[in-house]
């Protein structure tokens, strides 16, 4: 996820709020690198949900993404689990 | 002078230029085709087949009754210059008897094929592409006079120029009293040439002939090379020169063209001896490429995501305008645009529709921009030393792998036991927290705000045990320390929670209690390997599964 296709994803966020959406699962098994504009687009999202009282779960990360996020302090914002039927599990539970 | 498009030449009357301008790139070169009368000539031809094609369809177009000499001038032998003349593109439509002049040690590469002088090998392009169509003649050979007769009493003079130097010239005559004058410029290759016509000087490459990834080609001579640079900026300023056509890249003008040449004598002067950039350098330094493309795209996301990390904390306390002021501090937008730019590239290069030379060559414009943006920024206050200064080190190393300079390595004797010891401490300490001196004080208290939250306690959930004794080794030791933090930072951010330090003499084993195939894989350890073999140290991965590695050192 890089500069030039981070567009996607700040759309596909920006769907789903005007969907109304307030639990989002956020599958990253395709993700092999994530740039500085794809954390800016998850932490825009993540305020965003946030702000409606709703919950945004990422499930799948590949090493690489996690290295990112855990050496860059994102690992406490967000909600990472290991995989979907973990996500869909904490979705319906409700995160701590 | 913009590209595609009609000029009067200043200082020769009834002569047009136009020129093909290009993005500069190393492929192909620009030409231009110069319109006189009775004669048309073009400088430097290239190598792309659109760009040949249309030229020689213009040389139909303007040769109008056929009567017209055509002549191509070169100024120098190296394939983008030349390779679509040589491949015998459009053959068809040259006009007859038509010449090609080179200076005599370029036109001797090109009769004999020389793949290395011409860079034929570098580019991994076919040499001998075909049976040379065109007659070649030698221009400035001092030492064969009846070779070096282009035309009828012309040949190599020589002129004084700056205080004790001197350079060969050559009159070419083109008719109705005009002429193209030829000047000898070595240094980039044997046989750089720059033209002079009217008020403009062809200057082939000679104006980035010291850039890295240009720098110490075959054939490259530096003290050719300062001579070289001395003359030219005494021919620009005394034969009334007004602009400058480079064989790449935009028109330069007069004072910009002596600004570039004094930079460019200046670090002619500063440097020592290169490694010649032959076809294994080339791949070295590709290969250099992709790894720190990598390391630098892992890099940059770290450091952007602490930044958007502690900007997201102070906004949540209501710190907005000291948000803003840490999200400013990196223009990463910039830095991801053009890593992505790059990334694209080197697709296009593991497609086979980009040569080696080119990856190295962007990878040289992508980190030297990204240095200007990352030098000028003030992260220390709110981000490790070990990551800001192995960021620095990877970009500053690959452009010196780039020059073929040797590293700044200073090697010293030095305590290993110390050396890690500071390491691991660094790695767990609390940065100092003066929060509570400074409540009073609002600029201060932000500022340690920021530095409170920005410390990201990535060893925290991570068992560190050193143990062992170590002994006096002999390394450099801010290259050992950058890079064993580098590898820290690596196993913190992948599943590790348990890493053991074990010292033996000058020998460090670095133990975990996972598998780290998928984080720490072999480009990742070729690129620490790189980094411990400059601080005098071996690693080699004894096993992947419960990663596991060691690290020799030198002894004194």
């Amino acid at each position: 996820m890089d500069s030039s296709s981070v567009g996607v994803m700040d759309d596909a966020f920006r769907q789903a709020f005007s969907d109304g959406a307030l639990s989002l699962l956020v599958d990253m098994s395709r993700v092999e690198y994530i740039s500085s504009g794809g954390l800016r687009s998850f932490l825009l999202g993540f305020k965003e949900i946030k702000k409606k009282e709703g919950k945004m779960v990422l499930c799948a990360l590949s090493p690489s993404v996690s290295k990112v996020f855990k050496l860059s302090g994102f690992n406490t914002i967000f909600d990472i689990v290991p995989g979907r039927e973990d996500a869909l599990v904490k979705l319906r539970l409700g995160s701590p | 002078m913009k590209d595609h498009a009609w000029y009067d030449v200043p200082g020769a009357p009834g002569v047009r230029i136009f020129p093909f301008i290009r993005k500069p790139d190393v492929v192909c070169c620009n030409s231009y085709i110069i319109k006189a009368p009775g004669h048309i000539m073009v400088i430097d031809p290239g190598a792309d087949q659109t760009q040949m094609e249309e030229i020689l369809r213009m040389l139909r177009d303007l040769s109008g009754d056929g009567m017209e000499r055509v002549t191509f001038f070169l100024t120098h032998c190296h394939v983008d210059h030349c390779y679509a003349l040589m491949k015998g593109i459009g053959t068809s439509m040259m006009p007859d008897g038509v010449i090609m002049l080179a200076q005599a040690e370029g036109a001797k590469a090109l009769r004999e094929y020389d793949e290395d002088v011409t860079q034929a090998r570098v580019m991994g392009w076919d040499f001998p592409p075909v049976e040379l169509q065109v007659e070649l003649r030698s221009l400035l050979t001092g030492d064969m006079p009846d070779e070096g007769k282009v035309v009828q009493s012309t040949q190599m003079q020589e002129m004084g120029t700056a205080e004790g130097m001197k350079i060969g010239y050559q009159r070419i005559p083109l008719g109705e009293g005009l002429e193209m004058v030829a000047y000898h410029t070595p240094g980039h290759s044997p046989d750089s040439v720059c033209y002079r016509l009217g008020r403009l000087m062809f200057t082939g490459d000679l104006l980035f002939a010291t850039d890295p990834g240009i720098m110490g080609s075959v054939g490259w001579d530096r003290d050719a090379m300062e001579s070289s640079i001395r003359n030219a900026s005494w021919l620009l300023e005394h034969e009334g020169i007004e602009l400058c056509l480079p064989g790449h890249g935009y028109c330069v003008e007069t004072a910009k063209a002596r600004t570039m040449l004094e930079r460019m004598l200046k670090e002619v002067r500063n440097i020592g001896a290169i490694k010649t950039k032959d076809a294994e350098r080339i791949r070295f330094t590709s290969n250099y490429a992709l790894d720190m493309l990598e390391e630098a795209n892992e890099n940059f996301s770290v450091i952007a995501g602490r930044l958007y990390y502690l900007a997201y904390h102070l906004e949540d306390l209501e710190e907005g305008s000291e948000a803003r002021k840490y999200l400013d501090m990196l223009e990463h937008d910039r830095i991801d645009e053009m890593l992505t730019s790059f990334n694209r590239f080197v697709e296009e290069f593991h497609a086979g529709r980009k040569l080696q030379l080119q990856v190295t060559m962007k990878a040289v414009q992508t980190m030297n921009s990204i240095n200007a943006i990352f030098k000028g920024s003030d992260l220390e206050a709110v981000m490790d030393r070990s990551l800001i200064s192995g960021t620095s080190r990877l970009l500053k190393d690959f452009m010196n792998a780039v020059k073929g300079i040797e590293l700044d390595v200073v090697h010293e004797e030095r305590d290993l036991r110390s050396l890690v010891q500071e390491i691991v401490e660094d790695q767990t300490a609390r940065p100092e927290d003066d929060i509570m001196d400074c409540l009073d004080d609002p600029e201060r208290y932000a500022s340690a705000l920021a530095r409170r939250i920005a410390h990201i306690p990535v060893f925290d959930d991570i068992e560190l045990h050193l143990e062992g004794d170590g002994a006096t080794t002999m390394l450099d030791p801010k290259r050992f320390q950058d890079s064993l933090s580098g590898l820290f930072l690596d196993l913190a951010g992948s599943d590790v929670k348990k890493i053991v330090l074990r010292l033996d003499g000058t020998s460090l084993e670095i133990g975990t209690d996972v598998d780290l195939s998928s984080t720490v894989g072999e480009k990742k350890v070729r690129a620490l390997s790189r980094r411990f073999e400059l601080a005098g140290a071996k690693l080699s991965v004894i096993d992947g599964a419960h990663w596991h590695c060691r690290i020799e050192c030198d002894r004194p």
